[in-house]
Formats: structure tokens, C-alpha cells, sequence
């Protein structure tokens, strides 16, 4: 998949200052739009993924001609503006909240904000749990874990699109996890049998 | 506690797994319907990108000023001619009022200075809006620079938001600045509240069919029973919630069943014992014979006797179907048995009929062999004897001497 787009993207992309049309964009958008999607979803929630989105696409619009294959994939370039647009989105809704709900208002609250969309399964207590640890992660962690874990994109991937050296991503999930345990240690029941 | 050592310890390892499994979960719970091509921008393949946003807003709105100013000027001072302008402009106003936002506004004036200056007749082909949503519909339009009025149209739950319809149709060539009326699906608010369900209406159906009701209704069900004659399982009621309410999904809704544990007393009058259980019976009565309370009444009508002269309970009560009904039976009237040694056989009748008496007497003269005259028609005997209960119909024996009972005397 990742060979195709960027096939794909040095046809559309190659030269700079060429006028690109809807068509091309949009296609060269299309297979990344999941991965956008899930991406605005899990850092913001609700409606507010669907402003980060918009942004995004504005954004990536605009500046589709700062994009050089050579340094990282379309994939890996347009969910760094996604996470980027989110990034903006948190602090300015954190600004608005005054500090008062804080990250962990975000996604687990999604269902009701979502126009009535519910899962298909409900969360089970573990996962409200896990997910709230991830929310108190700082954005960095945070990020890192969303990537690998969320969107299972590969390491290389998710260093792209954090802007980052591979080994970086390693040592930002093994302190993420290591914060993780901190916060849910007591409540782990595996940790204390094996 | 924590370690920054990558090395495989059983916590890690847990941790990872329950991070892959609940991405893994998540992947497949979360929506992800989003189309594409209401996110693109709304300049995409319209013109060039625009390398900056930093545009001098202030400058743009002062020639937008002087441009309107210009163009009421010219069409005040010229005349009337061009119908469309004159007609659009006082409209433009107050039917973008509540829709349009300062982007919008910027975009079309963005238009205005880049077409109105040379030419104000420039036609755009009008672009099929139907299923963007409303916000996709707005960049469209401005990016034509045409105006939107959106009209919220009652709508199902899944096109909230969407365009339903536009008017002028797509394809037709309007000129800048028209204003595009967009109809976009309005859920009712009552729908739109996520989880507030209506109650539907369950009296009448069965326990399984308000279950499944109820569950497509995203509601629960509670149950209680009350004695009733309905077929069992029946909804009698709904307590507390009723039919049309608006709850919260989930809620619970609690119905009242029957238990059938009653039955409509039917008419058993008239009929004897066995055949009033056989009817009982038939109507929900889960008794016997035995179960039946019977007490007898003496009746002069002779065809009530031995059938049920009255029931309790009456006619069209619900009565429990393990409760005895009772019942009155009518009965033969009785008398007791006068002593009738020595009255004459007339006497003797005259007295039983005055007791009720209606049967039949057996007489059995006996031979007067001491042929006292005297003792002729005398009772002598009778049975039942003095003091027993005999029923009115009964018959009775009696006897007396008869001179006369003897064989003629050869003469």
C-alpha cells in the first residue's frame, strides 16, 4: 500500500508548481482517509475531529506542494498534519476550558457529542480505563501510542509522521507504556500473578 | 516503578497485548463513514492554491464597500433595467442573515472583485449540491460566488445536515450572486436527543412481542402479574411509563400481565350439579364435583328440584379459578308424618293433603272379621311412620277394615 501511494503521489506531485486538480488530490487523499479519520477521531472526539479534519484538508491543500516524497510517505506527511491540526484543537479547547475538563474529556465521551452514532459494543470497563490513561499521557507519548497501538501503523510510519528517527518512536513507547503501567499498576491484576 | 529498559518483563508484555487488543477493538467499533469529498476544500480544482491566508481583511472590506457603493450608485443612477440585480440585492440581505459567516462573506466578495469589476453578467453553471452536507454546500457555493439560504426540511435521522434539494436545479446558469435556496434535512429535535426513545404502545400483546418491542425500542422490560381473565401473559396496562412518553434509551418500562388466574363466571342456573362444573369447567374453572359448595332448598316448583336455583358468585364475575363457587340446589319440599291411627281414611287424607302432600296412597282393606261396622274405614296401619320426613310426592300406604272386604255372604 505504501509503495502504490507514493507511486502515486510522485505522478500527481512531482513537479513543483504544477497545477493539481480535485480529481488528482482527492484520490491521492482517498487511501490515507481511514487512517486520517481514525487519527481525529482518537486525539479529539465528535465534532471536533471533523473541524481537525476540515483544517486539515485545508492545510494539506494549501501546502501539497511542500510535499517531498523522498522524505516520508503521503501517509505518514498528511497524518502529521492531522495530528498537528488536532494538537491546535486541544489547546485552544483547552485554553476555552480553562483548564477546568482537561484532555480526558475527549474520546471516551464521544458517543453522545457524535449525532447519536453509538458503538456497536459498548466500552467494557477495562478499555474506559486503559483509555483514560492514555488521555493523561503527555501529547507527545500520547501520539506515539495512537499510531502503533490505534491506527497499527508500522514504527517506520509513525516516525514519519511524528517527524521523528525510528529509534525515537521505541524509546516514546517504552516510556509511554512505562507511564501507563504507573497509572493503572494498582488496578492490573496480571501484573501481580505472572 | 518505572523502568526504562526495553526488556521483555511479564507487565510489558500484558500491557502490550491489551494496548494491540483494545486498538485492535476500537479499529472496529469506531465509524469511520466520513466521505472524502465533504472535507476537500472548497477551492480544490476551482483555482491555483493560495500560498498565504494573510490577507489584508481590512483592505478586502473597504473594497467591498466601495464596490456595493459603486454598484447601488450605477443602479440607482442608470434605471431599473437589469431585473435580476435589482431583485437579488434587497433579498441577498436578510435571507443570508442567519446562514452566512464571515468566510462566506469574504469568499463571495473575493468573487465580486475578481469578476465584478470587468463583467457583471458572467453565468456559472450551478453544481449538483444534493448529499453534501451543509457546510461543504456553503464552500461550494461561495467558491462559485453564489449565495446560499439554507431551509431546514423535516428529515429522517441519517440526513441531518445533508442537502436535500436545491433550487435553481443543477446545471442551471446563474449569474454571480444569486442566491441558491438549499433545503437540508432537520431532524425533529426529539429525534436528534440521542438517547431519548419513544414508549410504543404494548396493551394487548403478548409478553414475547412486547419484549421484542421493547428491545427494538432500545428500552427494557419489567414485569408484574395481576389476576385477570385475559389469556396469559397478556399486557393488561403499562405502570408508569405510558404509550408516547419520552424516555432515556435504555429505560425500564414496566407492564402489567395477566396471570389469568381468573375466570368469567358464566349463567349455571337451571342446570343440574354436574352439568354447571362441566360449564365452569369450560369457562377457566380448574374445580370438580367436590369442590363445588352445594346447599339444598326445598321448592314448591317441581322443575327446579334438583337443579341450581341460584350461584354465587353471579353471573360475569371474575372469580378465581381455584376458589369454590357455591350454589344453591333446589329440592323436594318435606312434611312429617302425622299419627293417623284412628282417623277415618278421608280424615286421614285430608290431613296429608293440608301437610303438602301430592303422591299416591296405597290402600289395603282389611277383612272385617268381627264384623264391627263401627271399625269400617278406620286407618289401622300406615307407613312411613308418625314422625318420619316424607317428601310431598311419596306415596303412602295405608289400611283399614272393610266389612265389605269380605267375600259376599252366601245367601
Amino acid at each position: 500500500m505504501t509503495a502504490t501511494s507514493t507511486s502515486a503521489s510522485r505522478r500527481a506531485f512531482g513537479a513543483k508548481g504544477t497545477v493539481v486538480g480535485e480529481p488528482d488530490f482527492a484520490d491521492w487523499v482517498r487511501p490515507q482517509w481511514l487512517s486520517m479519520q481514525r487519527l481525529a477521531s482518537r486525539l479529539v472526539g465528535g465534532r471536533d475531529a471533523e473541524d481537525v479534519l476540515q483544517e486539515s484538508m485545508l492545510r494539506a491543500w494549501r501546502r501539497r506542494s511542500t510535499y517531498d516524497p523522498a522524505r516520508g510517505s503521503a501517509q505518514s506527511w498528511l497524518l502529521a498534519i492531522v495530528a498537528d491540526q488536532a494538537r491546535q484543537a486541544r489547546a485552544k479547547s483547552g485554553r476555552d476550558a480553562a483548564r477546568g475538563a482537561g484532555p480526558s474529556s475527549v474520546p471516551v465521551d464521544t458517543v453522545a457529542a457524535d449525532g447519536g452514532r453509538l458503538p456497536a459494543v459498548y466500552l467494557r470497563a477495562a478499555d474506559v480505563d486503559l483509555d483514560r490513561a492514555v488521555q493523561t499521557l503527555p501529547d507527545r507519548q500520547r501520539l506515539a501510542v495512537v499510531l502503533y497501538y490505534f491506527l497499527d501503523l508500522p514504527i517506520v510510519e509513525v516516525a514519519g509522521a511524528m517527524d521523528c528517527a525510528e529509534g525515537t518512536v521505541r524509546a516514546t513507547l517504552v516510556a509511554a507504556r512505562s507511564k501507563l503501567r504507573d497509572a493503572l499498576g494498582e488496578f492490573t491484576p496480571e501484573g501481580h500473578t505472572s | 516503578m518505572s523502568d526504562h529498559t526495553s526488556g521483555p518483563d511479564g507487565q510489558l508484555d500484558e500491557l502490550d497485548r491489551r494496548l494491540c487488543e483494545r486498538g485492535a477493538r476500537w479499529r472496529l467499533e469506531e465509524p469511520t463513514d466520513r466521505r472524502l469529498e465533504d472535507f476537500l476544500p472548497a477551492d480544490v480544482g476551482a483555482r491555483p492554491p493560495v500560498k498565504k491566508r494573510s490577507v489584508p481583511w481590512l483592505l478586502v472590506a473597504a473594497a467591498v464597500v466601495l464596490i456595493v457603493a459603486a454598484a447601488v450608485a450605477i443602479t440607482l443612477v442608470v434605471h431599473r433595467g437589469d431585473g435580476q440585480n435589482t431583485a437579488t440585492a434587497p433579498s441577498v440581505s436578510p435571507a443570508t442573515t442567519v446562514p452566512v459567516t464571515s468566510s462566506q462573506q469574504t469568499v463571495v466578495t473575493r468573487s465580486q472583485g475578481l469578476l465584478g469589476s470587468t463583467s457583471t453578467a458572467t453565468m456559472t453553471a450551478l453544481p449538483n449540491l444534493v448529499g453534501l452536507n451543509q457546510a461543504a454546500a456553503k464552500h461550494r457555493l461561495a467558491s462559485l460566488g453564489l449565495l446560499a439560504r439554507f431551509v431546514p426540511v423535516a428529515s429522517g435521522p441519517g440526513q441531518q445536515d445533508l442537502v436535500l434539494s436545491q433550487s435553481p436545479a443543477a446545471g442551471a446558469s446563474v449569474k454571480a450572486n444569486t442566491v441558491v435556496t438549499v433545503s437540508v434535512g432537520n431532524v425533529p429535535s426529539l429525534v436528534t436527543v440521542p438517547n431519548k426513545v419513544t414508549v410504543p404502545n404494548l396493551v394487548g400483546m403478548s409478553l414475547t412481542d412486547a419484549t421484542a418491542t421493547l428491545k427494538a425500542a432500545k428500552l427494557t422490560i419489567v414485569t408484574s402479574y395481576r389476576a385477570s381473565t385475559l389469556p396469559k401473559d397478556q399486557v393488561m396496562a403499562m405502570s408508569g411509563t405510558h404509550a408516547g412518553d419520552k424516555v432515556v434509551q435504555g429505560s425500564q418500562v414496566t407492564v402489567v400481565l395477566s396471570d389469568q388466574s381468573q375466570f368469567v363466571t358464566p349463567d349455571i342456573t337451571l342446570l343440574t350439579p354436574a352439568d354447571a362444573v362441566a360449564q365452569l369447567n369450560r369457562a377457566g374453572w380448574t374445580g370438580d364435583l367436590s369442590t363445588l359448595t352445594q346447599t339444598s332448598k326445598e321448592v314448591p316448583d317441581q322443575a327446579s328440584w334438583g337443579t341450581i336455583i341460584s350461584q354465587t358468585p353471579t353471573v360475569g364475575t371474575h372469580f378465581s379459578v381455584t376458589a369454590p363457587p357455591r350454589v344453591t340446589v333446589g329440592a323436594e319440599p318435606t312434611f312429617t308424618m302425622p299419627n293417623l291411627q284412628g282417623l277415618t281414611v278421608p280424615a286421614a287424607e285430608n290431613q296429608l293433603r293440608g301437610l303438602g302432600w301430592q303422591g299416591i296412597e296405597n290402600a289395603t282393606k282389611l277383612p272385617n272379621t268381627a264384623k264391627d261396622v263401627t271399625l269400617d274405614g278406620i286407618v289401622t296401619g300406615f307407613n312411613p311412620p308418625v314422625g318420619a320426613r316424607v317428601k310431598i310426592t311419596d306415596s303412602i300406604d295405608l289400611s283399614y277394615y272393610d266389612t265389605f272386604a269380605l267375600p259376599p255372604p252366601t245367601r
